[in-house]
């Protein structure tokens, strides 16, 4: 199994990340239940697709359109493919085509999670700049670390409704029946 | 049951998990070299002294700039002053916007990025060596370094 280190955010960029979670859930009018990713997608203008790690082809066609940084990667369709491999991605984010890849080979249950992961790092200023899909520039293992907990957080804020689900389950009687509703 | 937890107690547990392997997914072996490697990156000594020359040009104290840019004022100190220190990506983009310089190149100066560019590299280490300050020393500098020098000669 991989692992990654837990990394303590500073107080600006949890806050800033919050920000942009709070702007996402007044944007879907404050919701008190579980959020629709559809909707969310929706208000950011966001495409998702599907690809299989077990599957090159369907990778292969829908990297193929994509551009970065203006170049067609077409032109280096390996550069995707190698970094989805070798970093194992379960899910990535395409920012020139603000597109959120999902990979479907992994357990459907993880879906919901990996999406909001990839949303997080779309609306997170700097993110962008650090994404993967550039020929001259690569991320440090430190810099990786930071901005994959930072998605982590920010995706943990907006499926959790920020701090209303912990509200609910302070105010609640702690049971086995609250935990299955 | 009693589940409530006071913020001081939240920050207590997480300040003891930093820095701690999680099973989530992502990197390993990379990760395990780099944080065991303890290098000093030579463009960080450009970093520090480029934000430090940067911020002064503009007659801002540390505090000044901090606010201004809106990041931390110890995290700044760091980076002005402890090579080894890599700042979030975060304070680096906001120096970027507040200072105008391309985000990336900003970002692969302060460590978070490299780049296969010779030329970026040369030119960052020129700049680290050319803009050392070599200014007279002050009479109390003066005094410090005899004293210094004496003490290392004599072991």
């Amino acid at each position: 199994m991989r692992t990654i280190r837990n990394r303590f955010l500073d107080e600006r960029t949890a806050r800033d990340i919050d920000a942009q979670v709070t702007k996402i859930l007044r944007g879907l009018g404050n919701p008190t239940g579980p959020i629709e990713l559809a909707d969310v997608r929706a208000l950011l203008h966001l495409d998702r697709q599907y690809y299989s790690s077990t599957n090159d082809g369907l990778l292969r066609e829908l990297i193929s359109k994509a551009k970065v940084a203006g170049k067609q990667v077409i032109t280096r369709p390996a550069l995707i493919l190698d970094i989805v491999r070798k970093f194992d991605l379960k899910a990535f984010w395409v920012p020139d085509r603000k597109r959120i890849m999902i990979d479907e080979a992994q357990p459907e249950l993880k879906w919901r999670w990996n999406e909001t992961h990839e949303i997080i790092h779309s609306v997170v200023p700097w993110h962008e700049g650090v994404m993967m899909g550039d020929t001259e520039y690569s991320l440090t293992p430190d810099c990786h670390e930071q901005v994959e907990a930072e998605a982590n957080y920010g995706a943990g804020r907006l499926l959790f409704l920020q701090g209303l689900f912990e509200e609910f389950v302070r105010g609640s009687k702690p049971s086995f029946d609250l935990v299955q509703k | 049951m009693n589940m409530s937890r006071n913020r001081d107690w939240l920050i207590r547990k997480a300040e003891q998990e930093d820095g701690c392997f999680v099973s989530v997914g992502g990197l390993v072996d990379a990760l395990e070299q780099a944080t065991q490697s303890g290098k000093v990156i030579p463009f960080k000594c450009a970093f520090a002294r480029f934000l430090q020359l940067a911020r002064r040009d503009r007659k801002l104290s540390l505090e000044q700039f901090a606010n201004k840019v809106d990041i931390d004022l110890v995290e700044l100190l760091k980076i002005e002053t402890d090579a080894q220190y890599t700042p979030a990506i975060r304070t680096v983009h906001q120096i970027a916007e507040f200072l105008g310089i391309p985000e990336r190149k900003l970002m692969t100066l302060a460590g978070l990025l490299r780049v296969k560019d010779a030329q970026f590299q040369n030119a960052a280490l020129r700049f680290a060596a050319r803009s050392e300050p070599v200014e007279k020393l002050s009479q109390e500098e003066h005094s410090a370094l005899e004293e210094y020098v004496k003490f290392l000669c004599e072991r």
